[in-house]
């Protein structure tokens, strides 16, 4: 059974009510038996909860730990990642270049530039699929570099974001790898589209530009 | 602040040392100053201290079979890291704050958020209407396991971690009003598994 102080009992439990709500709630409890046996309960909940206690893993997990930090972690250190801001700073003059490459080889009419970007950290190992030219390769090739770089370092200062930080920083790049993923299927059918070529460089751009953000951020708090 | 209550000591009984506590911030402080010059060894009894709770945490927030994973990734990204802790917490706060980041991010968890009030309504539905018999009754950590997960997180680091409504509401991007009132939510579904 519930009555309009019910919603209120979890607030007594924890002893966050005012002094005044406080009271009106003890007056009530003194006549109401349904809200004295929830309180009860509630109370037990929070006991059972508190007494709940840790166990360890059913298996020892530090060999795995060890094995990870041996092969692929750097060492603990004031810094973790150097950014190379040089060639960051390179990618992006690239990328923007790549805009106008595309517009130029359109209007010349002239095979167009096909770029698939890789999609996500898992991908880019798989490369980069293009009909382009080796400059282009390369472009691309440094616009991932320099984003590789700037997620590492992202990761690496993470935890000196608020989580809500985090999660809008998050968030946006994943709205902005689903622009790159969707831009790039629109390319396999419609390479020769000045808009959607022009789009993906200025996507890729937008993603150089929030993880530089980003990782500032967490530079300037570290 | 969030911080352990209670450990379980061997025999499974449960304990409250505050002393016990001071010596493992002693213990980790001297550790963590040698896993910072590389001292693997160290880290291992920084790790050895801590995995009950990170476990234990990762069990309850993410589900049993997501928790190896989520601990090793803690520990490592932990390892990776460590250079940034500067003592304005006790390592304990820093890592197991840390340990929440980690597996608040996990893919898994955020791909069920995006779903989450779809899938409460539905999850809350089910706890609720579930009648008390002893035949029928859930296990009461059985029945934490199947929350929703947005619930299941707070009422974990409330409850159990002993963090405030405030903290939580910074941690998971939610107002302290949600925090309290899905806690409510949670106690009293919960309490039907009390017997259990």
């Amino acid at each position: 059974m519930t009555d309009a102080w019910t919603h209120r009992l979890s607030e007594y439990v924890d002893g966050e009510l005012d002094p005044q709500t406080q009271a009106a709630l003890e007056a009530h409890l003194a006549t109401c038996a349904s809200c004295r046996a929830t309180r009860d309960e509630l109370q037990r909940v929070v006991a059972r909860a508190r007494g709940m206690g840790y166990r360890e893993p059913a298996s020892d997990l530090w060999g795995a730990i060890e094995t990870a930090i041996a092969a692929n972690a750097p060492r603990p250190g004031r810094r973790l990642v150097t950014l190379s801001w040089a060639r960051l700073a390179a990618a992006a003059a690239i990328v923007a270049i790549l805009a106008g490459g595309f517009a130029w080889t359109l209007a010349s009419r002239r095979a167009v530039v096909v770029v698939t970007l890789p999609l996500s950290p898992d991908t880019i190992a798989t490369g980069v699929r293009t009909s382009a030219s080796t400059g282009t390769a390369m472009a691309v090739a440094s616009y991932r570099d320099a984003a590789a770089d700037l997620e590492r370092a992202f990761e690496a200062g993470r935890t000196t974001l608020r989580p809500e930080t985090m999660r809008v920083i998050e968030e946006n790049l994943r709205a902005i790898d689903l622009a790159i993923a969707q831009t790039d299927s629109a390319l396999r059918r419609d390479p020769g589209s000045a808009y959607l070529n022009q789009y993906l460089a200025a996507t890729m751009q937008r993603k150089l530009k929030l993880l530089r953000r980003a990782v500032e951020i967490t530079t300037a708090r570290s | 602040m969030g911080r352990p209550r209670v450990t379980v000591s061997d025999a499974g009984s449960l304990e409250r040392s505050s002393s016990s506590e001071g010596e493992a911030a002693g213990d980790d402080a001297s550790d963590v100053a040698a896993a910072v010059a590389g001292d693997v060894r160290a880290f291992e009894r920084v790790y050895r201290r801590h995995v009950a709770r990170i476990h234990s945490t990762a069990v309850r927030m993410l589900g049993a079979e997501e928790a190896d994973d989520a601990t090793q990734d803690v520990f490592v990204r932990a390892w990776q890291r460590l250079g940034q802790f500067r003592g304005d917490s006790a390592f304990g706060t820093w890592l197991f704050r840390l340990a929440v980041n980690v597996m608040l991010s996990r893919r898994e968890v955020v791909a069920t958020r995006h779903k989450r009030h779809v899938d409460d309504a539905e999850l809350v539905e089910s706890l609720s209407s579930v009648e008390s018999s002893p035949e029928l009754s859930l296990d009461f950590q059985a029945a934490i396991a199947r929350l929703p997960p947005g619930m299941r997180q707070i009422f974990v680091l409330h409850d159990i971690e002993g963090y405030k409504h405030d903290e939580i509401a910074a941690m998971l991007g939610i107002a302290q009003g949600t925090s309290k009132s899905q806690l409510h939510r949670v106690r009293m579904i919960l309490r039907r598994y009390l017997s259990a």
